[in-house]
């Protein structure tokens, strides 16, 4: 895969580090057990447009929210954290 | 603020020179380096020059600001003693972090005609002239390491590593090379 | 005499230059532009190896990578490589090749018996044969197999050949330079792109080379793109895979045509492509048919006959029969007569067709309607059986040493598929093509069913305009194509002929049709199930040549059209790639990279026993010569510390410089203790927490100044200890004004701890009042050491007095050594990773067996560390119920009751006479305080059961040591040592 990064151009997917949901906002502080155990364990795994982290670990260290087909690996758009 | 000459990451580790139909050369100039991270909303200026854009690098009175990350850019200059450039760099503080990286990476320069073919071995950025060239600069992987590769002249580049994995990266650097052959300069 | 079969005139072969090489044994003659094969068929060398399963005869089948049976080892001792095609080696001078699957010599194979036991040996016969009982597999059933199924012996040897990686870039990659590719990369390279053609062939051409007319537009279009300096064109280079978003694969065959590769020159070279357009010009594979005796040496691809009679000069048979079932095939037989091979017949299941007329005016005999049902020989044809198409009425008998076959061509769409197209199958050319990219590439030529010289040109000349279009280089001169009158590819569906006998769809597998029907009787209906338990398509040729023809006979058995049953998915590789190739230079010590301490060189001079700290290299311990063992060595260095001083080199830990109006803010969100109060000048012992409420990391974190912290971590957790504060920083609180940077590499670090560490140090330090009561445990400040700009930090992992100085790396050196030599009037000793760990487990402090990730820090002992009031990541989930549980194992310490008894890291705590574990050991050491073995456990119910006694099972030591459960801090629990 190929990602292109929005500072650095289109790098190999070897330059970015994974890390899952990003549709998942962290919890406001006081909002409770269940709230953050949904943040923390409950994840999407669709089939078509997926919204991801995905850090640019080995280039400008950016993270990046990664709109991709989970099926094609098309990627329809990458924004800044 | 101290006379005494700290050792290089690579002292005693280049290799000696290989003959070869279109040698390399390896080189390792020793440089001050200041990272330079802007504060929120702050636009880091007082070094006389705008500090350059993404994948740009930016010179001026012999400080070379490179683009390093959002926000973040990298000061290199010819060593003038421990803490000079940081000294020099002090009017971007109150706009940015100023952090001393002179020891903590290291430039390993890289010139010669065939110094593209080189890196094509290393990494995957394509350097190609219409894509690349003099004052670009790319934060990426070299050897599978975390690199920050400037094009400093059309046939020159230099590379920015942490000191403590830049052995890997000269050793890397003389194997891709061997088939041109290589020698220090 | 020297190449029997090698015509006088004509070809790409340089007739002034010969080869030697040894086949078996045997040493013969070729010419440079030979392939093994080619050079084996000019000395009329026809039998070159046995089949896999049945160990049936086997000789050349084809002229390229579908070749199912001229497999061998070439070259030899280290260098020897198993399986390797006959078809595509490329003959150098010295060539050793030895032939495969076999017992005994070629021609007689001890082996051969198997055929005899055919009809047990069919599809599944492994499944159901071998069996029971079970323990036979590995003893007897597996070497038997292996010894006598086929393939070719690897070498065993280290490869002493160096391989290497490198990667492109491009905005138009042809994969192909026959016709179409050519036309291609010519129309692509004319608008200025930049272009690279890939020919996996050493010559540039593909099927032109194999036709003469047309070799003044082969050459023209070579000088027009080697006169384009955008152009890069790769012979010998294999794109093997077509992955995301452009990236293709390919390896390039750097030094696989000498004997040996010259110095620093790779063996090959394993290439990644990125590609914005690609144009697939990647052809045909010939299509062969399912007959009995369809196997036996002289049976071949006619299309591959008439490369060898035309490209190589060589006559590859005497006598020869075609059975063809489309018009192209028919130039093959026009090849082998001008080569000199009596064509005794042409045989066609069709009734009529322009080629046959064509044919009979130039004087062949042609039997339409007819069909081969079977072959006469032994080690080499003799003749052919045939017939009425259909088997009405008798069988003949034709005597010949060659058959040519072709059952029609198989667009060669492995890229395109692999590129996500879908595949979809042509009635007329009974064939699959790709279907709509989903890719920005295109085929062109044969590989999408366009097939003849002219057509595919013109085809591969728009796909490389419209490709380089693609990629924003819209125009260029067209240049000139060529012409030529193509027959028709498009073949009378015959895919078997059902007669009496084996006829093979896989021929490197030794599949035959009745398999196929056997799986389909056993439930194996799917294309993807037969083709597994059949093993049809699965050796090296990956079913080029027949896959399709196994599909069709499924499809008959399903009584289903074979564009529904469809092919097996394409996956890389196309054709093999060597394991080499494929680690390129990562081997030996480059298989990773290593990271060295500012300090190495010392420790390297002081004869340190080295230790793996991920990719660190760090001192495990400094041995001296009177040190009984490693253990002695150990103790020693922890002894020093306890009693006098040590100095150990902790530049590994993980270091980050943080800056901004809202750092403090940052560091109470990442922290579960406070660090807002830490006064400038200070540092605090940190622990930070996962999300999940579990332990992530800890250090100590100091204040520089009012917006300026010094961070540290864990050696190991270093990197994603950085990654976890940008990601929260980037994603969860973008607004707070931080900065951070590593300085890992930027400073070094040492730390002397001991009794008399304030003593070794005074000397080198300036600019700092040392006293307890200046600079008190977890003060911090700058100084000087040994001249140069330092900064110490008051802190203790051995729970002795302990200083920190960190240095700029560059001065670590100088600043060791000067310690070292204050030091030796205390007695100051380096000490490694080991006494580091042994001090640490003796003092009670958590390191990685302890936070593995599974335990909260009440488990730890520190549930007190975690603030009461405010945000801080992890907070919430450490306070789920199963994580407040008391009966949590928590950390104690153990302490072995018959003190020399070892204790094992992983043992179980159990209950005397019980097997239930209550927890288990995490680290365990020798004490140097307290003599004998002791460690720290996670204990359920652990603070409870102090003072009791338990058992540490190892069941993998067979060992059981009764042990004492106490306090985890076995030394100074009052922490008074460390404050001076």
């Amino acid at each position: 895969m190929r990602i292109p990064c929005p500072h650095c151009g289109p790098r190999d997917e070897a330059e970015f580090a994974y890390r899952g949901d990003a549709t998942k906002q962290r919890p406001a502080p006081d909002a409770g057990i269940e709230a953050f155990h949904d943040y923390v364990y409950l994840r999407a795994n669709p089939r078509g447009w997926h919204e991801e982290w995905w850090q640019h670990a080995a280039g400008c260290r950016a993270w990046l929210r990664v709109r991709r087909h989970t099926v094609t690996h098309e990627i329809a758009a990458v924004t800044p954290a | 603020m101290s006379a005494v000459e700290p050792l290089h990451p690579l002292a005693g580790l280049m290799p000696a020179p290989l003959p070869g139909p279109d040698p390399l050369r390896l080189g390792l100039p020793r440089r001050e380096l200041v990272q330079v991270t802007a504060r929120h909303g702050a636009d880091p200026t007082g070094l006389g020059f705008a500090l350059p854009g993404p994948g740009e690098s930016a010179e001026t009175a012999g400080i070379t600001a490179l683009w390093m990350q959002p926000r973040g850019w990298l000061l290199s200059a010819p060593w003038d003693g421990e803490g000079a450039l940081l000294t020099r760099a002090a009017p971007l503080a109150p706009a940015a972090a100023l952090v001393d990286q002179s020891h903590g990476r290291c430039t390993i320069r890289l010139a010669g005609a065939k110094s593209r073919a080189v890196l094509a071995k290393l990494c995957r950025i394509d350097l190609h002239p219409r894509i690349f060239g003099p004052g670009r600069v790319a934060a990426t992987q070299v050897a599978h390491l975390a690199c920050l590769l400037h094009q400093a002249e059309p046939e020159a580049f230099e590379l920015i590593v942490f000191s403590t994995l830049a052995a890997n990266l000269l050793d890397a650097l003389a194997s891709a090379a061997a088939e041109y052959g290589y020698a220090p300069g | 005499m020297s190449q029997t079969h090698r015509l006088p005139a004509g070809g790409h072969v340089e007739r002034g230059a010969t080869l030697t090489f040894r086949f078996d044994g045997r040493s013969y003659q070729g010419h440079p532009g030979d392939t093994l094969a080619a050079a084996l068929l000019a000395n009329g060398v026809r039998l070159v190896g046995r089949s896999f399963k049945y160990h049936r005869p086997r000789g050349i089948f084809s002229a390229g990578v579908e070749e199912p049976n001229a497999l061998v080892e070439l070259r030899s001792g280290a260098r020897r490589e198993p399986d390797t095609r006959a078809t595509i080696a490329e003959l150098f001078d010295g060539l050793v090749a030895e032939s495969q699957t076999r017992q005994g010599s070629l021609a007689f194979d001890r082996m051969a018996v198997s055929g005899l036991a055919a009809p047990w040996l069919g599809a599944g016969f492994y499944y159901k044969t071998f069996m029971w009982p079970p323990r036979f597999w590995e003893r007897v059933y597996e070497p038997l197999i292996r010894r006598a199924a086929g393939l070719g012996r690897a070498s065993g040897l280290p490869d002493p050949d160096h391989y290497e990686s490198a990667h492109a870039h491009c905005d138009v990659l042809v994969v192909g330079s026959g016709a179409a590719g050519l036309a291609a990369a010519r129309a692509a390279g004319a608008t200025g792109a930049r272009v690279i053609l890939a020919e996996q062939d050493f010559l540039l051409g593909g099927g032109l080379l194999a036709e003469p007319a047309q070799e003044g537009w082969r050459r023209t279009a070579l000088d027009a793109l080697a006169a384009m300096p955008e152009v890069t064109v790769m012979p010998r280079t294999t794109i093997f895979g077509f992955y995301d978003h452009g990236v293709l694969g390919a390896v390039e065959r750097v030094a696989d045509h000498l004997p040996e590769p010259p110095p620093h020159t790779p063996r090959q070279r394993f290439w990644t492509i990125r590609a914005a357009e690609v144009v697939l010009a990647t052809g045909a594979h010939e299509r062969l048919i399912a007959f009995p005796g369809n196997d036996r040496p002289g049976v071949m691809l006619a299309g591959s006959a008439a490369a060898y009679a035309r490209r190589w000069a060589v006559r590859p048979g005497g006598t020869a029969v075609l059975f063809a079932t489309h018009d192209a095939a028919y130039d093959s037989a026009l090849a082998l007569a001008e080569a000199g091979t009596r064509i005794a017949a042409i045989l066609d299941p069709r009734e009529d067709s322009p080629a046959m007329q064509h044919a009979r005016e130039a004087g062949f005999t042609v039997r339409a309607g007819s069909e081969i049902c079977d072959t006469i020989g032994g080690l080499a044809l003799r003749g052919v059986r045939f017939r009425n198409h259909g088997g009405a009425g008798q069988e003949a008998a034709l005597p010949a040493d060659l058959l040519l076959v072709s059952g029609g061509w198989n667009p060669a769409v492995h890229l395109a598929s692999q590129s996500g197209a879908p595949l979809v199958f042509d009635e007329a050319l009974q064939a699959f093509l790709p279907g709509p990219p989903v890719q920005r590439e295109r085929s062109a030529g044969a590989c999408r069913g366009i097939h003849g010289i002219a057509a595919a040109a013109a085809d591969g000349a728009e796909a490389g305009r419209a490709a380089a279009e693609g990629a924003g280089f819209p125009s260029g001169p067209a240049a000139p194509l060529p012409e030529a009158a193509d027959a028709s590819h498009a073949p009378f569906p015959l895919y078997e002929v059902r007669a009496r006998g084996k006829a093979f769809v896989d021929l490197q597998d030794d599949v035959t049709a009745e398999d196929m029907r056997l799986a389909h009787r056993e439930g194996f209906t799917h294309i993807e199930h037969a083709k597994r338990y059949t093993t049809h398509a699965m050796g090296t040729d990956q079913g080029k040549s027949g896959g399709i023809v196994g599909a069709a006979v499924l499809a008959e058995a399903r009584g289903e059209p074979l564009g529904v049953v469809g092919l097996p998915r394409f996956r890389p590789y196309t054709t093999p790639v060597a394991w080499g190739a494929m680690a390129g230079e990562a081997v030996g010590q480059h298989f990773q990279p290593t990271r060295r301490t500012p300090l190495h060189r010392w420790h390297e001079e002081a004869g340190a026993v080295w230790m793996d700290a991920g990719i660190w290299k760090r001192p495990a311990y400094y041995p001296r010569p009177a040190d009984a063992d490693a253990w002695a060595s150990v103790m020693r260095e922890a002894r020093a510390v306890r009693e006098r001083a040590g100095i150990c080199d902790v530049s590994t830990l993980g270091k980050i410089d943080i800056q901004g109006r809202d750092a403090a803010a940052f560091l109470d969100l990442v922290y579960a203790n406070t660090f807002s109060t830490l006064a400038v000048g200070r540092a605090r012992y940190g622990l930070m927490l996962r999300e999940d409420g579990i332990v992530f990391d800890d250090g100590t974190t100091s204040r520089i100044g009012p917006q300026h912290f010094y961070m540290t971590t864990t050696t190991a957790q270093a990197g994603p200890v950085m990654q976890h504060l940008e990601f929260h920083l980037a994603s969860c609180w973008p607004d707070l004004d931080v900065s951070l940077a590593s300085v890992t590499d930027q400073w070094a670090t040492m730390s002397i701890a001991g009794p008399r560490a304030r003593e070794a140090i005074a000397p080198v330090i300036g600019g700092l009042d040392l006293s307890d009561a200046a600079f008190p445990f977890m003060a911090v400040g700058d100084c000087t050491a040994a001249g140069v700009p330092a900064r110490l930090f008051r802190l203790s992992f051995s729970g002795e007095m302990a200083y920190e100085i960190a240095v700029p790396a560059g001065y670590a050196d100088r600043v060791w050594r000067a310690v070292m030599a204050a030091g030796a009037a205390y007695g100051i000793e380096p000490y490694g990773v080991e006494a580091l760990g042994l001090l640490r487990i003796e003092k009670g402090h958590v390191a990685g067996p302890e936070l593995n990730g599974q335990t909260t820090a009440a488990d730890c002992g520190l549930g007190r560390m975690l603030k009461k009031r405010g945000d801080f990541i992890g907070r919430a989930l450490a306070g789920r119920p199963g994580l407040q549980d008391p009966s949590r194992p928590r950390l104690v310490g153990i302490r072995s009751v018959r003190p020399e008894q070892q204790i094992r890291a992983g043992s179980h705590l159990l209950e005397a006479g019980s097997s239930e574990s209550l927890g288990w050991v995490t680290s365990v050491t020798r004490g140097v305080a307290r003599p004998g073995w002791l460690g720290l456990a996670m204990l359920r119910d652990g603070e409870a059961r102090i003072g009791t006694t338990l058992t540490a099972a190892n069941p993998l030591f067979d060992e059981a040591a009764p042990v004492e459960i106490v306090s985890p801090h076995h030394y100074d629990p009052e922490n008074a040592r460390v404050r001076g």
